[in-house]
C-alpha cells in the first residue's frame, strides 16, 4: 500500500502534471487552429474564425489558457467541444466502447497467440509450426488498419458473415455484440497474437527440454499432462509480462482501427478531434489514454511486487 | 446492421416443407450415390443378363415407361401446385411490402459530424448532412428543384435542367412592395415538435436571433447574409416581414437557408433540445455514432412515410461505402465518396442506385494575383487552359461531378451553357505564358494541394507534366484540411492552390459571390496588414471593373445595369482569379431496398419508401 501511495506521489502525479502541460501545448502546435476548421472553408475572410478564437478564450494567453483548463478539471468541468457538445459527454460514451474493444482484442490475441504458440511448439516443423510462422508474419507486417480493410472486404461485402460497422453494447443482444467485435478485434488483437505465439512457442520450447519435463515423461505421464501441468505453467511467466504492456498498446492501435470499423469508441473521437482541431476533446481523451497506461504500468509494477520478493527487499535495503 | 448471414440464419425458421424437401433431396441424393456406387461393379452381369433375356427386358421397358408417364404426370401436378402455392406466396409478400412501405427504418451514412448548436439556425460555418436536409426544420421557403435531378448515374448526360425559383414552405405567399421589403403570409395550423402553435412571430424572432454576431454565428454565411436585414417583424401572426438596409440579391437564399427555429427553446440547444416545426422530430444524439430522427405525426405536411431514421457517422469514406455494399446502410447522402473505385464498384452494382442533387461547390484553381508570376493575368489564363476538364472528371473526380468553367449550376439565370463547356487548349496556353515571360525560363511554380480530395493531386500532377512540356517546373505540396483553410482564407499561399471548392447555390447567383470571396480578390491579394482597402491593393486595382460587377450582383442589380449576365461570366473568366475547374453536385447512393423520393432539399417531403 505504502508502495503504491509513494509511486501515486512521486511518479503518477508529476507524470500527470507534465503530461498535461505538453499536451496543451503540442496541440497548439499542430498547424491550423480549431476557429479555422470550424469556420471552413467557405467563412468569409476571419470575421468567424476570431469570433470562436474569442468564444474558446484562444486569444488568451496560453497559461491563462491551461489554468482555466486545468482548474475546470478539478471542479469536474471537462469543457465544451466546438461543436458544441460536453466533452464529458463525448468521453463518457467513448470510453467504455473502447474499453470493451480492448479487453476484447487483448483475449483474441492472448488467446490465439497462446494457442498457435503451444501448437507450434509440440509440432515443431509441422503444419501448426508453418501456419503459426506465416500468420505471425501477416500480423506483424501488414499494419492493423490495412488488415482492417481486409478483413471488411472479405467478411462484410465479399461473405457478407460480419457486420460492417458499428457496435452493440453486450448489454443490449450479446450475439450481436459479439459479431460486431470479431473484425476490429482481430485487427487489433492480431499483431499481439503474433507477438504471444512467438513468445509462448519459444518458450515452450525450451521448456520443453528442461530436466524435470524429461523426468515427467519418463515417469509414463500422458502427453496432454506434461504439456498442460508442467511445460505451459512456467512457460506462461514472460508471456503474462508481455500482455499487460500489450494492452496498454491496443489501446492504441483504437485510435485508427474505430475509425476503419466506425467503433463509436476513443480513438475514433480522437481521430475526429484532431481533424478538427477540438482542442478540448484531444486533451481531455488523450491525458485519459496517458492516465490508462501509467495505471496499468504502475500495476504491472505491484504485480512484480507482490510475485517477486527480491524487488521488494530491493526496495528497502535502499531505504 | 442485424442483416448479415447469421441474423438471416437465425431468423430463418424450420418448416415442415423444408424439412420434408430437404428429406426428399437428400434421399434421393443418397440413392443416386448408391446407384453411382453399385453401378461399377455390376456392369458386367447386367450385360450379361441382358443378352441371355431380352423378352423380359422388353416387358421391363414397357413397365417402366408406363410408370414414367404415370410419375411424370404427378410431377407436372405438383409442380403446378408448387407454382401456385408460389405465387400466393409471393402475392403475400408483395402485401406485406405493401404495409412495410409505410413504415421501417431508414438508416443513413454521413461522414460530416453535425455541428450541434448550429443546428437551429443552419449557421454552421461548414454545412453539415442534418442541416442541409432539413427535415428538422422547416424555412420560409425552399428552392423548387425537381425531384432529384438525375436518378440515373450511368448515364449523366441526361441531367434535367432544373428550375431554382423559390416555393412556399413555411410561407405560403409573398410579396415585394418595394425593392427593400419582402412580405410574406406564413402557413397557418403549424405546430412545432413540442406541441406549441408556429406563428409569424417565430419568423421575425429567428430573423432577428440570426443577426445576432453570438447566436447567428460569429462570421457564418448565414450571418453574413443577414448584416443587410434591418428589420424583422411580425405584424399579425400569419404575416411576417423582412426589411432590407439596401436592395439585396440573395433574399431567397437567405429565406430558404435559414431554419425557422423554437423561440421557447433555442437557447436549450446545449442541452439537447431541437425543436422545430420539420417533418422529423430529434431524438437522440451521440457524437461518437450519430443520430436518429423519428416522424413527427402532426406535421404539417402530414405524417412522413418512413417511421425513423437513424444516421450514422463514418470516419472513413471506404468504411462508409462498405457499410453501403454489404446494405448495413440504405443510403448515403451528401458530399460524394470521392473514392473512384468504391463508386465505380456501387456504378455496377445492380443492388444500388445513385442520385445527384442540388450542386455542393465548383473545385477552382485559384492563384495568387498580386505577385508574380501571376499577376499577370495571361499566366493565369494559360495555366487554366492546360487543365483538361473533361479528363480530370472522368478519371479522378467524383461521380457526381461535371466538368465546367462557370460557378453556377444549369437551371442558374447566370448560367451560361456555352461558356461553360470545358477548354483544354495547350497551344493557346503556350502563347499566353510565353507572353507572360514564363516559358522556358526556369521558373517554378508552387500549389498547394489538398490531397484527402482525391481529384485535387491528379489535377496538380495532370498539370505539373504540361507545364514541364513548357519548360516550366511546378512544386507541389500537399497540405491538411486547415492548413488550406488558413492558406485560402489568408491568402497566404505562394502560386496557387488546387483542392478547395466555392459554395454555390443555385438561385440567386449573387450569393456564389457573396461567398466565393477569392471573386472580389480577398484572397488572391491580400494584404498583411489588413488596412490598404480593397481596391487598392495590387492585383485587384487593375480589375475595378470585374469589382463593381461583383457589387451589383450582391445588390441584386446586376442586370439592370450590365443587361445580361454573359458580361459577368467573360469578365469572370478574363480575370482569372479562380476559375471553376468542375461543379461538384451532392450525390446520394442507396440501396435498392430504399426507394425514396428526393426533394431539391432531400428527403424532407418523403413521398414513397420501402425500407
Amino acid at each position: 500500500m505504502q508502495y503504491i501511495f509513494t509511486r501515486l506521489l512521486t511518479q503518477l502525479i508529476p507524470t500527470l502534471f507534465v503530461a498535461s502541460l505538453l499536451i496543451f501545448g503540442a496541440v497548439r502546435l499542430i498547424p491550423g487552429d480549431p476557429a479555422v476548421a470550424a469556420c471552413g472553408e467557405n467563412s468569409v475572410g476571419t470575421k468567424c474564425q476570431d469570433d470562436l478564437r474569442a468564444l474558446w478564450g484562444l486569444d488568451q494567453p496560453f497559461f491563462d489558457q491551461y489554468v482555466s483548463w486545468v482548474g475546470g478539471i478539478f471542479q469536474g468541468d471537462f469543457g465544451i467541444s466546438n461543436k458544441g457538445i460536453e466533452v464529458w459527454d463525448v468521453v463518457a460514451t467513448a470510453f467504455p466502447a473502447s474499453m470493451e474493444l480492448t479487453l476484447f482484442a487483448t483475449i483474441i490475441g492472448f488467446g490465439l497467440g497462446l494457442l498457435l504458440g503451444i501448437l507450434a511448439a509440440i509440432n515443431r516443423g509441422g503444419f501448426w509450426d508453418y501456419f503459426g510462422s506465416v500468420w505471425a508474419g501477416w500480423n506483424i507486417g501488414v499494419p492493423s488498419f490495412i488488415a482492417g480493410f481486409f478483413y471488411l472486404i472479405i467478411f462484410a461485402v465479399a461473405l457478407d458473415l460480419l457486420p460492417s460497422f458499428g457496435r452493440v453494447p453486450i448489454t443490449e443482444d450479446f450475439d450481436q455484440a459479439l459479431l460486431h467485435l470479431i473484425m476490429p478485434g482481430l485487427a487489433l488483437g492480431g499483431i499481439v497474437a503474433a507477438q504471444i505465439l512467438r513468445f509462448t512457442r519459444q518458450s515452450m520450447l525450451d521448456t520443453l527440454t528442461e530436466d524435470y519435463i524429461r523426468t515427467a515423461r519418463a515417469k509414463g505421464l500422458r502427453h496432454s499432462v506434461v504439456i498442460l501441468r508442467h511445460a505451459l505453467k512456467p512457460s506462461l511467466i514472460p508471456v503474462v509480462t508481455i500482455m499487460a504492456f500489450n494492452f496498454a498498446e491496443i489501446l492504441g492501435g483504437t485510435l485508427i482501427i474505430e475509425s476503419v470499423f466506425t467503433w463509436p469508441g476513443m480513438g475514433r473521437a480522437l481521430a475526429t478531434a484532431v481533424r478538427d482541431r477540438d482542442y478540448a476533446i484531444i486533451q481531455i481523451i488523450t491525458m485519459l489514454i496517458v492516465g490508462i497506461f501509467m495505471l496499468v504500468y504502475l500495476l504491472i509494477d505491484v504485480a512484480y511486487v507482490s510475485l517477486d520478493p527480491r524487488i521488494r527487499i530491493g526496495a528497502r535495503a535502499e531505504g | 446492421m442485424e442483416q448479415n448471414y447469421w441474423s438471416r440464419m437465425k431468423r430463418q425458421r424450420l418448416s415442415r416443407r423444408s424439412l420434408l424437401s430437404a428429406s426428399a433431396r437428400a434421399g434421393v441424393g443418397a440413392a443416386g450415390l448408391a446407384l453411382v456406387g453399385c453401378g461399377d461393379d455390376d456392369d458386367d452381369d447386367q450385360q450379361a443378363a441382358a443378352q441371355a433375356q431380352p423378352q423380359q427386358q422388353q416387358a421391363d421397358q414397357q413397365a417402366m415407361q408406363q410408370q414414367q408417364q404415370e410419375q411424370s404426370a404427378a410431377e407436372a401436378q405438383a409442380e403446378q401446385q408448387a407454382q401456385q402455392q408460389a405465387a400466393a406466396q409471393q402475392q403475400a409478400q408483395a402485401q406485406q411490402q405493401a404495409v412495410a412501405s409505410t413504415g421501417g427504418v431508414w438508416k443513413r451514412g454521413n461522414t460530416s459530424t453535425p455541428n450541434f448548436v448550429r443546428i437551429p439556425l443552419n449557421t454552421a460555418g461548414n454545412n453539415t448532412a442534418i442541416n442541409q436536409n432539413g427535415g428538422l426544420f422547416n424555412r420560409l421557403t425552399r428552392w423548387s428543384g425537381p425531384v432529384g435531378l438525375q436518378d440515373d448515374i450511368g448515364n449523366m448526360q441526361r441531367m434535367v435542367d432544373p428550375d431554382f425559383s423559390p416555393s412556399p414552405d413555411l410561407a405560403t405567399s409573398w410579396e415585394q412592395p418595394d425593392n427593400v421589403t419582402y412580405i410574406f403570409t406564413v402557413r397557418d395550423g403549424v405546430t412545432y415538435h413540442s406541441g406549441r402553435a408556429f406563428s409569424a412571430e417565430d419568423v421575425a424572432f429567428t430573423y432577428e436571433e440570426l443577426k445576432n454576431p453570438e447566436v447567428g454565428g460569429g462570421g457564418s454565411p448565414l450571418h453574413l447574409m443577414s448584416a443587410n436585414l434591418e428589420s424583422a417583424t411580425a405584424p399579425d401572426a400569419t404575416t411576417a416581414t423582412l426589411k432590407f438596409r439596401q436592395p439585396t440579391g440573395y433574399v431567397y437564399t437567405l429565406t430558404s437557408s435559414t431554419n425557422i427555429a423554437d423561440r421557447e427553446t433555442l437557447d436549450q440547444v446545449t442541452d439537447g433540445v431541437l425543436i422545430g416545426t420539420g417533418a422529423y422530430s430529434f431524438e437522440n444524439y451521440d457524437p461518437n455514432r450519430g443520430y436518429d430522427l423519428v416522424a413527427f405525426e402532426d406535421h404539417w405536411n402530414g405524417r412522413p412515410i418512413i417511421d425513423r431514421i437513424e444516421f450514422s457517422i463514418f470516419a472513413d469514406n471506404l468504411a462508409m461505402a462498405a457499410a453501403l455494399e454489404t446494405g448495413d446502410i440504405h443510403s448515403h447522402y451528401g458530399v460524394p465518396i470521392g473514392n473512384p473505385e468504391a463508386e465505380a464498384r456501387l456504378i455496377e452494382s445492380p443492388d444500388h442506385y445513385g442520385r445527384i442533387h442540388i450542386g455542393a461547390g465548383g473545385r477552382v484553381l485559384r492563384f495568387r494575383a498580386d505577385s508574380p508570376p501571376f499577376h499577370d493575368k495571361r499566366a493565369r489564363q494559360g495555366v487554366l487552359l492546360l487543365v483538361d476538364g473533361v479528363r480530370i472528371t472522368e478519371e479522378f473526380a467524383g461521380t457526381f461531378d461535371v466538368a465546367g468553367r462557370l460557378p453556377w449550376q444549369p437551371g442558374s439565370p447566370a448560367f451560361d451553357a456555352e461558356l461553360d463547356k470545358p477548354i483544354y487548349d495547350p497551344a493557346t496556353a503556350r502563347q499566353l505564358l510565353d507572353a507572360a515571360g514564363l516559358v522556358d525560363a526556369d521558373a517554378t511554380l508552387r500549389a498547394d494541394v489538398l490531397p484527402e480530395r482525391v481529384d485535387a493531386p491528379a489535377v496538380a500532377q495532370l498539370l505539373q507534366q504540361e507545364l514541364l512540356q513548357l519548360g516550366v517546373n511546378m512544386e507541389v505540396t500537399n497540405r491538411e484540411y486547415t492548413e488550406m483553410i488558413t492558406l485560402q482564407t489568408t491568402g497566404t499561399f505562394d502560386h496557387m492552390i488546387i483542392g478547395f471548392g466555392n459554395w454555390v447555390k443555385p438561385g440567386d447567383p449573387s450569393v456564389t459571390v457573396l461567398f466565393a470571396d477569392a471573386y472580389d480578390g480577398r484572397m488572391n491579394a491580400p494584404v498583411g496588414d489588413g488596412e490598404t482597402p480593397l481596391r487598392d491593393r495590387a492585383g485587384v486595382r487593375e480589375e475595378l471593373e470585374w469589382l463593381d460587377m461583383i457589387e451589383a450582383a450582391k445588390n441584386g442589380t446586376f442586370i439592370e445595369e450590365y443587361g445580361d449576365w454573359r458580361v459577368f461570366n467573360e469578365k469572370y473568366l478574363d480575370v482569372a482569379w479562380s476559375n471553376v475547374l468542375f461543379r461538384q453536385y451532392a450525390g446520394s447512393w442507396n440501396t435498392n431496398n430504399v426507394e425514396v423520393e428526393f426533394d431539391s432539399e432531400g428527403w424532407v417531403y418523403v413521398e414513397s419508401a420501402t425500407v
